[in-house]
């Protein structure tokens, strides 16, 4: 049985930020994840969580940089000690809430040398496993399709098992997002029976669109019960757009909820 | 509506050959399509489409030595003579059976011979086929495949065939999109399709992984066929998989389409 878990930055925007943890518990879902919580202070989303008996299963650690506004200081070598001031700042919010993993970003390679950006991502990819593995929190390694953020630096599944290689820290694993890999790949279901042991995260929406599960060309049904086939035991985050009220386009997921 | 036409390389394997057109008029087919017709006479292959009031969807053009591991002759300098003895042989075959597509097959990547230098031979060859069907309604079509099925393949992308096919530059020459091998080699079908559909002249279909019935893999499509049909596609959709049991146990996903 896929545990199904709420992205709240994409879902339930109907609602204020800290209110989106009690509407994803009233709609059925026992965990919950947001790339940016670090507007909220740490006990009162623990608070919500209680509550509402909610996991809070990942978080991002930020990445922006404060210059350009761009989601790629892991990948500035001029960046190294921002990018370490913001891995204490998710191991501690991740520490605080409890969660399995932290998204440990990469970004888009802009005008940045490519040798010099996989360097610094490298040494930060092991920087961040190891002081996320202190607090007992997995570092995740995303790939991101480049139609929706051209110029990702990490955009398909070899690219994120090569890097994790690379890096050679036992902390770090892959956040596997059915619909980048979908525009990027395709052939979805044998690349995470393949890459099993190295993913401990999935994500999911369905393409185009990056709406709901059946509102496009992948799947879901057979999907999610092949992850079970498969035995994978972690979460699968709804990272997508709900095409309406977010209560009203959770039929998809009626069977798993 | 979507059209769908029975693939009887892949389908209907219960049967001999020549009884699959009877086979797949019954489970509702109205078009069919398979890999060669060639085995047999013409006539006899029309006898069976005649009484079984099918249209021949489409079928290969003459593909090398299938059985020695050819899959397909067009890209090698080499056997341009073959390539062009196929095109005159598969016509002959289409002019009787009333077929309207022609599919070339582009083959493996041999050493010795350059990816460049096999594009153009194929371009060459897409062409020399283009103006053998000039005074017919014949359609020739290039198929990009996937290389986990057939190691090798030279043509394995949808910008592969469409850069081919524009090469060609005719009216009369156009892409093949199998969803199958597509989702296999790329993903984003139905990006893919939208961007394309200028080109596109036949689609095939089957689910993945395992090639079979719609239903049973990672793609969607309930969504799929009738996103096709809104883009305007008023062409056919083969069936080109492998039933996972019985061809006609098998067939419920198309009830709405037959």
């Amino acid at each position: 049985m896929p545990k199904l878990e709420a992205n709240l930055q994409f879902m339930f925007n109907e609602y204020d930020l800290i209110d989106r943890y009690d509407a994803a518990a009233r709609a059925g879902f026992k965990g919950v994840e947001l790339q940016a919580p670090y507007s909220l202070p740490i006990p009162q989303i623990v608070e919500r969580l209680e509550r509402n008996n909610l996991k809070h299963v990942i978080i991002n650690s930020p990445s922006a940089d404060p210059d350009t506004g761009r989601l790629n200081i892991s990948l500035r070598a001029d960046r190294v000690d921002l990018y370490k001031e913001r891995t204490a700042q998710a191991a501690e919010y991740a520490a605080g809430l409890g969660c399995i993993g932290v998204n440990i970003g990469c970004g888009e390679i802009d005008d940045i040398d490519p040798d010099e950006a996989r360097a610094t991502l490298i040494s930060n990819m092991r920087h961040a496993a190891e002081e996320l593995g202190k607090v007992g929190v997995v570092a995740l390694v995303e790939a991101i399709n480049t139609r929706d953020r051209p110029g990702f630096f990490i955009n398909t599944t070899k690219q994120a098992l090569d890097t994790i290689a690379e890096a050679d820290h036992p902390n770090l694993a892959i956040l596997y997002d059915f619909y980048h890999m979908q525009i990027m790949e395709g052939d979805l279901t044998l690349t995470v029976k393949e890459n099993l042991s190295s993913i401990k995260h999935m994500q999911l929406a369905d393409n185009p669109g990056r709406h709901e599960p059946g509102t496009g060309e992948i799947n879901y049904d057979n999907l999610l019960q092949h992850l079970d086939e498969i035995g994978y035991e972690g979460w699968v985050g709804c990272e997508y757009n709900p095409s309406g009220n977010t209560e009203q386009t959770l039929g998809w997921a009626s069977a798993w909820l | 509506m979507t059209k769908l036409a029975a693939n009887l390389s892949m389908m209907f394997n219960e049967v001999d050959f020549l009884d699959r057109f009877e086979a797949a008029a019954k489970a509702g087919f109205k078009g069919v399509e398979y890999l060669f017709p060639y085995e047999y006479p013409a006539e006899q292959i029309k006898e069976k489409l005649d009484q079984n009031n099918l249209t021949q969807v489409l079928f290969d053009f003459p593909a090398g030595d299938w059985d020695a591991g050819d899959r397909g002759c067009a890209s090698f300098p080499d056997r341009v003579g073959e390539f062009q003895d196929g095109v005159g042989k598969a016509v002959e075959y289409a002019k009787v059976l009333g077929c309207e597509r022609l599919t070339v097959l582009a083959g493996k990547a041999t050493s010795g011979v350059s990816a460049i230098t096999m594009h153009q031979t194929l371009i060459d060859n897409l062409k020399f086929a283009s103006q053998a069907v000039e005074d017919t309604n014949i359609t020739v079509l290039l198929e990009a495949i996937n290389t986990i099925d057939i190691p090798g393949y030279s043509v394995f992308r949808t910008n592969q065939s469409r850069a081919a096919v524009e090469a060609a530059g005719a009216d009369n020459v156009k892409v093949q999109y199998d969803i199958y091998h597509m989702q296999i080699m790329e993903g984003d079908v139905t990006r893919a399709i939208n961007v394309n559909m200028d080109v596109i002249g036949h689609f095939q279909l089957a689910d993945n992984p395992g090639r079979h019935e719609p239903g049973t893999g990672e793609i969607n499509y309930d969504f799929l066929l009738p996103h096709i049909d809104s883009k305007g596609y008023d062409g056919w959709v083969g069936c080109e998989y492998a039933p996972a049991g019985d061809t006609v146990a098998g067939l419920t996903w198309a009830a709405k389409y037959l």
